[in-house]
């Protein structure tokens, strides 16, 4: 028996720790009223234990100042966990387990000219709204929430005013606040600042202005992401990482940025002729693509995200982030239209990768 | 073909399943009933949808379609169309729009783009004001809802500011744009004062109206007092201001004398515009009122709706009633008058169609007039020439109609759906095959559109084709009953609407409807295209095809149900096999019961004489051996057959254990009693028969007076179904009891001539197996 102590001792103390890792969705949608079924299979496959949902933005009226637009219309209600629960018990668990956690994108706009009085009242207005919803659309789950997280743009004119918000949303809120940070400001902290949040989530995506990337893929240029990541010190806060499962198209017309096609929007292969094996497409028939016309000629650049670059981004982030710390992994986002180009167990093994 | 009589009743299972496929869901009413062909979204009307013909108080069916399936609303487009004016129609209309209705002020695109190539800053600082102020629109804005009008507080300045730009700004568009939204922001901030004043200032005097001069109108109109002159106002605004229709409509006051509204009448378009008001919500016939409106505005566009609404109506009025068996859902009758039976459907249809070849007439006179969306007032027409069963002027119709190019997708489909029931209501009755054309629209359209379908079925059988309508009620069977666009029917004969309620799936359609010989004629031509090359009735069979020993095993019971017991037989002995371990199946309830066994009380639960197992065939085959014994005058124990089919007949009631050979849902309602073995079936005559048969040819009293139990036991169930006192099991209530007993004639004979075994035949329940062993104990065989 003492043997046996030992040797177990010995094991603990020889295998390196592993990180505890929990896997997450953002749910970015705005018009959906409920979690499709494929969604559910998601949350439910990959047993994620956290939602973080998209309450509503603030943006800037002339007349109003702050408003919230683009409105939340997800709820879970009571009644669909049972439906679930009769259907699949764990699934219907796992559901009702989820921790919703309010995300509010706030355009940096609005910091413009904002005084301290409205920034404390835009404070108390978002914890207030983001809380109402917590408890309208989610009754169930609500009680689970202990963190609320801000997203924003930040840039070293409005970092102020957004600090002070963070650090009134905190008081008034009395849960956990998180921020987003992008890998700029991960990088050139010094420049930036530091949020004063309880953590931040690292969005490895987006480096590259998309109407500038040419043919490089404007969501995720592995490559590009590698260079963010070369800090010699660590980041003084807490880190999770989100990961983008999204895929768009842009559109030009004579040359000229014309709009962006979302998932589900992307007109069919015959409709189209790639070009050179690239990302571009020439429209070669005239088609209506979501609210938009393309004409013949029309050229049309569709970035997607690939499971293997997922996997290069995850273990370069992976290895940057200190071994010591639990971190949360979320795929942005939650969007049947999206995430039936990514299997559960595909995410799951990206979420493995930060053991 | 070997199955247990457990599979009589699995079998009754699966195919009550298949028989009730709406069993679980709700009761369909008013809209999901309501019969209609022309739509909306075929004619393009835009900002009407709310007034369309409904049972509703405002049609909503429509709404999201109508925006999502264009891409502005004809005030959006007016308004827009007026920008573009102002920019000397230089951006796209599409560019303006989406500048002034869908991005932000600060974005690109063809109109901004314009108006700062042109430096004009009035109209971009217009643009950028009137965005701003979007969220004061509504009587309570309360973006962080917090509860209250949270806009309350900037709703002054914001008029304020809007006055002041107002008589700023030089161009005379700004000016009165400005001032509208001064005026809107005055509505919500409920300051007719200040409105009033801007309303006289900048809308009062002006000769030509735009859709600014409307909206203006609208929110003056709405804050007048009561009154035929604010009637006449809102009729104004619902004749030119498609977005305001609604608020227009709610708050016109209908009760008000139409000639008191007609006095203030000043131009033809507003006497047009108040016979409109008239026409818009009339649940009845309006052709008066058209031709009022037409009097004033021929071929006005307005029209064109109006009479889609009619054709709505005479849908309902003419195909709800013949093609779904059903009242109109807003009906011209009284509550007395509902209900009846087809062929007044068919009266009251007639009396319709008579109203459709006035409007149809009305229709082709405006044709002359029509300027614009000519394919619409087309539509219409063939409309009514089916209704009014004009099919070749109808094919006619459509082939003129369907050569322009120009047509939208949604009316496209519309002229087909047309030209399906035009080509299948034109075909003589002697005609066998359907007409080509037809069978490929019939093959496109199944599965989308089941009106259609349902409709074509009840052409046909009204030309006695009940194998082709049987085709296109089955596949009507593969309709989801929970989905939008599913229909269902209601049964024409008295059995099938009393046999079920209405109908989704057509096994119990023709179950209740269909002869013997058209399910004969069914499996006839069904055997015939069998092996047929014909693509369509490979198709067209490919649902029947599956359902073949379903569809033979109805035949039996039906046979069964006339009491032709030899060709019964003979179709439940062609019956597969396989069907009793079909996916249908349903494992969860049986009762191996003794058809030949009953006592003087089981119904339905297990004897002591459930040892033996039967299958439709070989219960079919004893009868009919028990009823040779029974009926030979040399078998000396034809007493004891004619009581052992009397207890045959007796389990195959209401009552009995094996009342599934002749139904296929056992329910506590007379459902089934205009089926041709319905009263027996309640009543137990057959059975009773037997026994009283049995009893004549009794060769020991004992057993005679057993007899006479049991032909009393028959008789106890025709005084409680007759006497209508029955609840869910057959009971009489308590204070019936006594009186049914006493009403017996068959129990007073009991006592009468057998009074010393009346006490123990109906006192005592254990009774009856002494006195039938002491029957069967003397058998000679």
């Amino acid at each position: 028996m003492p043997f046996v102590l030992l040797l177990s001792v010995f094991i603990c103390t020889c295998v390196p720790k592993k990180r505890a890792v929990d896997c997450a969705f953002y749910y970015w949608k705005n018009e959906a009223y409920a979690l499709d079924t494929a969604e559910v299979r998601h949350v439910s496959e990959m047993k994620s234990r956290k939602l973080y949902v998209r309450m509503f933005d603030v943006s800037e009226n002339a007349v109003w100042g702050a408003i919230p637009v683009a409105k939340s219309g997800l709820y879970i209600e009571p009644y669909e966990i049972e439906r679930m629960c009769e259907k699949n018990p764990t699934t219907g668990n796992i559901v009702a387990a989820l921790e919703i956690v309010p995300v509010v994108f706030i355009k940096n706009e609005v910091f413009r000219d904002l005084n301290s009085v409205q920034l404390d009242s835009l404070a108390g207005n978002i914890v207030y709204l983001s809380g109402k919803y917590l408890a309208e659309h989610f009754p169930a789950n609500h009680p689970q929430t202990k963190e609320i997280q801000i997203d924003c743009d930040w840039t070293a004119k409005t970092r102020d005013s957004y600090f002070n918000l963070l650090r009134a949303v905190k008081t008034k809120s009395r849960l956990r606040v998180t921020c987003t940070l992008r890998l700029y400001a991960y990088k050139y902290s010094r420049t930036m600042g530091v949020p004063p949040a309880d953590g931040a989530t690292l969005m490895c995506y987006n480096l590259i202005n998309p109407l500038k990337a040419g043919d490089k893929n404007s969501i995720l240029e592995v490559g590009e992401l590698k260079q963010y990541l070369t800090r010699t010190e660590p980041y003084p806060l807490h880190l999770d990482v989100a990961l983008p499962l999204f895929s768009w198209g842009m559109v030009y017309k004579q040359g000229a940025f014309a709009g962006i096609l979302r998932p589900g929007e992307l007109p069919g292969t015959t409709d189209l002729k790639q070009e050179n094996n690239s990302s571009w497409y020439t429209v070669v028939r005239e088609v209506q693509a979501g609210s938009l016309y393309l004409r013949e000629g029309d050229r049309l650049k569709i970035e997607r995200v690939s499971v293997p670059a997922l996997r290069e981004a995850a273990l370069a982030v992976a290895n940057a982030l200190p071994r010591r710390d639990a971190v949360t992994v979320t795929f942005f986002h939650l969007d049947q239209k999206i995430i039936h180009d990514y299997q559960p167990q595909a995410l799951d093994n990206l979420c493995r990768l930060f053991y | 073909m070997i199955i247990s009589l457990r599979h009589w009743i699995i079998f009754a299972a699966f195919f009550i399943s298949g028989f009730n496929a709406r069993a679980c869901t709700d009761f369909p009413t008013a809209e999901s009933m309501r019969f209609r062909l022309l739509s909306p979204l075929a004619c393009g009307f835009r900002n009407w949808e709310q007034f369309c013909y409904s049972s509703e108080l405002y049609a909503t069916e429509f709404l999201a379609y109508g925006n999502s399936n264009l891409p502005m609303n004809a005030a959006e487009e007016m308004n827009s169309r007026l920008w573009r004016t102002y920019c000397k129609n230089i951006p796209t209309v599409e560019a303006v729009f989406e500048a002034v209705y869908r991005i932000p002020a600060d974005s690109g695109n063809g109109f901004m783009d314009y108006l700062r190539r042109t430096n004009d800053t009035a109209a971009l600082g217009y643009l950028r004001f009137a965005k701003a102020g979007e969220l004061l629109n509504a009587a309570y804005a309360d973006p962080w809802e917090h509860g209250g009008d949270a806009a309350a507080q900037y709703r002054q300045q914001y008029i304020a500011d809007a006055i002041t730009r107002a008589r700023r700004v030089r161009a005379p568009e700004l000016q009165k744009r400005y001032a509208f939204l001064a005026i809107r922001a005055c509505y919500y901030a409920q300051d007719r004062e200040t409105m009033g004043m801007l309303f006289r200032e900048y809308f009062g005097e002006r000769s030509q109206h735009d859709i600014i001069d409307y909206w203006a109108l609208s929110f003056h109109a709405l804050t007048m007092p009561s009154g035929p002159e604010r009637n006449l106002l809102l009729a104004r605004v619902f004749f030119h201001a498609p977005d305001k229709r609604f608020a227009a409509e709610t708050a016109y006051q209908h009760a008000l004398p139409l000639a008191d509204v007609l006095k203030y009448a000043e131009t033809a378009d507003d006497v047009a515009a108040v016979w409109t008001m008239k026409a818009v919500r009339n649940p009845g016939r309006s052709l008066d009122e058209l031709e009022k409106i037409a009097a004033e505005k021929p071929g006005h566009e307005h029209l064109a709706f109006l009479l889609f609404r009619e054709v709505n109506k005479l849908e309902d009025w003419i195909y709800t009633t013949t093609y779904t068996a059903r009242d109109p859902i807003l009906s011209q009758y009284t509550s007395a008058e509902m209900n009846p039976a087809y062929a007044t459907y068919l009266k009251w249809a007639d009396k319709d169609r008579q109203y459709a070849a006035r409007l149809l007439a009305f229709t082709e006179q405006q044709l002359q007039y029509v300027q614009h969306s000519r394919e619409v007032w087309e539509a219409i027409r063939i409309s009514l020439q089916l209704m009014t069963e004009k099919h070749p002027e109808a094919l006619a119709t459509l082939r003129r109609v369907e050569q322009n190019k120009q047509l939208r997708p949604e009316m496209r489909e519309q002229l087909v759906v047309f030209r399906a029931i035009a080509l299948v209501a034109a075909q003589a009755p002697e005609e066998d095959a359907l007409p080509a054309e037809a069978r490929i629209i019939i093959r496109e359209q199944a599965g989308k559109n089941n009106r259609l379908l349902l409709a074509l079925a009840r052409e046909l059988e009204r030309k006695n084709k009940t194998t082709d309508a049987a085709v296109l009620f089955a596949k009507l069977s593969l309709q989801d009953p929970w989905a939008e666009n599913a229909v269902c029917w209601f049964g024409r004969t008295s059995s099938g609407k009393g046999l079920h309620d209405y109908f989704y799936n057509y096994l119990p359609y023709i179950d209740a409807e269909y002869t013997v010989a058209q399910i004969e004629d069914l499996i006839r031509q069904m055997e015939r295209y069998k092996s047929s090359t014909d693509n369509f009735q490979n198709w067209a069979f490919n649902e029947l095809n599956q359902d073949i020993a379903r569809l033979r095993d109805l035949l039996g019971t039906k046979l069964l149900r006339e009491g032709r017991l030899p060709d019964a037989l003979a179709a439940f002995e062609k019956v597969d096999d396989s069907l009793w371990t079909s996916k249908h199946a349903i494992f969860y309830q049986y009762l191996d019961a003794n058809p030949f066994y009953t006592d003087m009380y089981a119904e339905h639960r297990k004897t002591s004489a459930d040892t033996i197992r039967f299958t439709k065939v070989t219960l079919l085959k004893k009868l009919l051996e028990y009823i040779t014994k029974a009926e030979n005058p040399a078998n000396p124990d034809r007493d004891y057959y004619n009581f052992l089919v009397a207890n045959c007949y007796f389990n195959m009631t209401r009552y009995g254990n094996s009342w599934v050979m002749r139904r296929y849902f056992s329910y506590s309602t007379r459902a089934g009693l205009e089926l041709p073995d319905g009263p027996d079936f309640f009543t137990c005559k057959t059975a009773k028969l037997y026994y009283l048969r049995a009893g004549r040819y009794a060769r020991s009293r004992p057993f005679a007076a057993l007899c006479l139990r049991m032909a009393g036991r028959c008789e106890k169930y025709r005084l409680i179904f007759e006497s209508g006192e029955y609840g869910s099991y057959f009971l009489p209530s308590d204070t019936n009891s006594k009186k049914i007993f006493n009403a017996n004639v068959y129990y007073r004979e009991l006592k009468k001539q057998f009074p010393g075994d009346y006490d123990e035949l109906i006192s005592n329940c254990y009774s009856f197996e002494t006195y039938f062993k002491e029957r069967r104990g003397a058998l000679t065989q």
